[in-house]
Formats: structure tokens, sequence, C-alpha cells
């Protein structure tokens, strides 16, 4: 008698992706102007949520 | 020394001032654009075997397990960078000129807090919590002298946020109320071998000396720990109050330690104490250097060799670049502006960064280690076989130490050694 074999799913053929990744992009201080370089005043201003960390008791 | 599986959780803070009336959330956009990228595995998981997700408002990565405290470094840098890279595209594509900002740091300007954890994999054989009261309490109270990164919290200059916003020795709490001991037993492992350790009360840091000096000396004390080799550790008397204390105090001559024998010690002898059993563990080159870097900052932190110890210790050099930044430009948000842009992990917008190319700040890697860290897992860690099983099956579903997989018929696979580079290493088994 045959015995019937259920064949196993192949890794699926992973989907285009959109994005590559890019090194250039965050490793070149070469193009970073050292002249151009400020203090922003965002840095100072800036708003963010409570995360894990901590809060002294009073 | 042994290896100890370890890593890092950041939660980073994006911030653009378009937020509100753009109508998206940067770190919800960037986790969309990662999901979308090549750098996506499966899952909250990526190619390089970091977790990163959504929590609590910021952009978290959770670190691949790496088994040594110089890889942990790259791998938390990688981290850093593939934000970096989320961030500029973001602005490319759909803020212009708007700059969007991605911190890497502990608290916002108005003293809202969020955290940096590292996690260790520690023997269950340590008796928790009382062993590591005694042994680990004082190391995690007094490390903050060469660990701290620096920060302007309630208005006052700190040499650690995480330190300064601790409430007690032990707490199971992680927003309020935190202790330097943290009780959470999560292992994603085998619970009867491992205890995860976390750790919540070290800081954000961008240097990469600190961040390994860090690891270095942590890992190896919980090792000297499973060793009982600590037993004539210095016993503080009442350690939250010696760093509430020392935190706020730049000046080295002025730390003080109480011991419960009544005797006054700085936080550098405590630091000195662990010095010296660490080097019994030492055996390979990196650890030799570590160890000589360890004792050459508490020397010059002692020494008040301060533009030498600045090198490696961030909350000195930040303090540097504050006062630089004071020295050029007046205003009353000059100190604010460059505490926190200091952190900024924008190589054109942090004055870390800037310090760092001008050869101000040692490196322990480079960045072509980066680069590949932003794409593979390490090779001697569980993280490993996670991206093998991910590359060769159709995950149904993903996690630190299982997965379920579709060959055919939904099968779990646990991975609860993670030390484990195959299926056939124990405690990583098929089922």
């Amino acid at each position: 008698m045959q015995q019937q074999v259920e064949e196993r799913p192949k890794k699926r053929k992973k989907q285009e992706k959109k994005l590559e990744f890019e090194a250039g992009k965050v490793f070149t201080p070469g193009e970073v102007k050292e002249e151009d370089f400020e203090l922003d005043l965002e840095s100072a201003k800036f708003k963010a949520q409570k995360g894990q960390g901590g809060d002294r008791r009073a | 020394m042994k290896k100890m599986v370890q890593g890092t959780e950041h939660e980073y803070t994006l911030y653009c001032r378009k937020m509100g009336t753009m109508g998206f959330d940067p770190h919800m956009m960037a986790l969309d654009l990662l999901r979308d990228s090549d750098l996506h595995l499966a899952g909250e998981f990526i190619t390089n075997g970091s977790r990163v997700y959504y929590d609590v408002g910021h952009f978290e990565v959770s670190t691949a397990e790496t088994t040594n405290f110089h890889d942990v470094v790259i791998w938390e840098k990688a981290g850093e960078k593939i934000l970096d890279w989320l961030r500029r595209i973001m602005e490319e594509k759909y803020t212009g000129e708007t700059k969007i900002h991605a911190f890497k740091n502990n608290t916002s300007p108005d003293g809202t807090s969020y955290g940096s954890h590292e996690n260790y994999c520690v023997s269950r054989d340590v008796a928790f919590p009382a062993r590591f009261i005694r042994e680990l309490v004082p190391h995690l109270a007094t490390r903050f002298v060469y660990t701290g990164a620096g920060d302007i919290v309630r208005g006052k200059y700190v040499l650690s946020p995480m330190a300064f916003l601790t409430s007690q020795v032990i707490s199971g709490e992680t927003m309020h109320d935190t202790g330097l001991l943290n009780t959470r037993d999560e292992p994603h492992a085998d619970g009867r071998l491992w205890r995860r350790l976390h750790v919540i009360v070290g800081d954000a840091l961008m240097n990469e000396t600190a961040i390994m000096l860090r690891h270095f000396t942590t890992s190896a004390i919980l090792r000297l720990m499973e060793a009982d080799a600590l037993a004539d550790v210095p016993r503080i008397k009442d350690p939250v109050k010696d760093v509430w204390r020392n935190v706020e105090i730049r000046n080295p001559e002025q730390w003080k330690v109480e011991l419960e024998d009544g005797s006054i010690v700085s936080p550098i002898d405590v630091q000195r104490y662990y010095l010296e059993k660490i080097e019994t563990l030492v055996e390979d080159e990196w650890e030799h250097r570590a160890l000589r870097t360890l004792e050459e900052v508490l020397d010059d932190l002692e020494g008040r060799r301060s533009k030498d110890a600045a090198r490696r210790v961030e909350w000195l050099d930040r303090y540097y670049a504050i006062q630089e930044a004071l020295e050029k430009k007046a205003g009353p948000d000059v100190e604010m502006m460059a505490c926190k842009q200091y952190s900024e992990i924008g190589m054109d917008r942090s004055l870390f960064y800037k310090r760092q190319r001008a050869g101000l700040l040692d490196r322990i890697t480079d960045d072509e280690a980066i680069k590949r860290a932003i794409q593979e897992p390490p090779d001697d860690s569980r993280a490993h076989l996670r991206r093998e099983l991910c590359d060769t099956f159709n995950i149904e579903m993903i996690d630190w130490s299982v997965l379920i997989v579709n060959d055919g018929t939904r099968r779990r696979i646990d991975l609860l050694d993670p030390y484990a580079t195959k299926l056939e290493a124990p405690y990583a088994t098929a089922s």
C-alpha cells in the first residue's frame, strides 16, 4: 500500500523589503561640518513620556 | 574569565516639534520602518538578534545575548546606529526641514525619567536577595563614580541620574520607588539553572569605555559571587544615603561611604576592593586591558586628573562639554541644551560624537565591528541559533527562549540555554 506523505511547507520566500540599511547614512563623520555645529534650543525643551526610570521617593 | 550572557535595554526618546500637529508618533513610525526593512527578522526581533519594540512611549532596543563585556558594547552601539538610520529616513521622508531628535539618556529637561537596564545571566545557586545585597549592592552603590553618565536633574548636576533617582536598597519596581537591587525574575532561560539579574540603576551611556567598564566589573563580580569569593566585602551601613550624598559631588576628595563598623572610606576604596578580586579572574588580553583601564580610571579620579579621566568617564566629559558651551554662548538654556545634546545619537547633532571625533574620548571598538553587528548576531550565544532557525523555518511565534515554527505541523522549539548555538546542545530541545 502506498503511503501518503505530506510534503513539508518550504520556508516562505521573504517578502521584498522596501528599505535597505545604508551604513553610509550613519557612519560618515567626513560629511559632518564642524563649523555648522550649533546647540539647538529644542534639546533644552523636548518632552518625553515617563518610562522605566526611577523617581526618587520624597 | 568564564563567559557570561549579558545585554542591555534602552528606552530611546524621539522628539519632533511637529509631533502633535503631524499626527504621528516617531517612535511608532520608526518601528514601522524597521519592520519594513531588510534588518527585520521575525516578530519583534531583528537580524542581529536584538529585540526592538514600543514600550511606555519609547523606542526600546534590547540587545542580543552577548557573552562578554566587549561584545555588549558593540551590539549596544549597533542598536543606537539602527535607530539613527531610521531617524534620518523619517526626516527625509516625512518631516523635511523639521528635525527629529533621538536621545540616549535617562531624563528629559522637565525631569521625566526613562530607563536603561542591564541583564546578566547568573547562577541560580547564589542566594537571592541576601548575597546580592551583601556582595553586589556595595558595587552598585559606588560604581557610578566611573559608570555615571552625568545629567541635570532638578536643577543640579548629578554624576548619575539613575543613582540619583533610586529610592531604596531593594525593590521590584521599575518606574517609581526603584531600588539599587531589582527583584524581577524572568530568566528567559532554564530557571532552575539561571537567574536573569535585572540591573536598573545604570545610566544610558554614550562612551564605549564607560559601557565596557560597567559590564567588565559587574559581570566579574557576579562570577566572583558564584565562586563564593567575596566573603570579606566591605559592608556599607546605608548605601542609599551614601549614593544620594555622593551623586551630587564632583570632587572625589569629598566622596564618603560609611561602613557598618563606623569607618569612613571612599567609593574608590570600595571599587579597589573589587578590582583586587577581579584580578584573580582575568585571563585573556581583553580582560587584562579592561583591568588596567579600571585601575587607571580609579587612579585618575583619586589623583584628580580629571581631563585624563574624562576620556573614559562620561559624567566628567559631559560636565566639561557643558562648561565649554557656557564659555561660548550665553543664555538661560545653554546648560540644559549642552547637557541633553551630548546624548543625541545623530553624529551631526551630538556633542558626544563631536568630542569623539575631536579625539577627546577613548574608544574600545571601531565602526567596522559595529557595522557587522548591525546585520549579524553574536556567533557564540543563543542569538545565533535563533537567527538560524528563523532563516530555516516559517516562524509562527518568537520570543527570547521559545519559537513556534511551521514545518508542516506547528512545532515548539524551546531555547532554554542562552549559551546554545546549536539545537543539539542541552536545554535547547525541539519537542
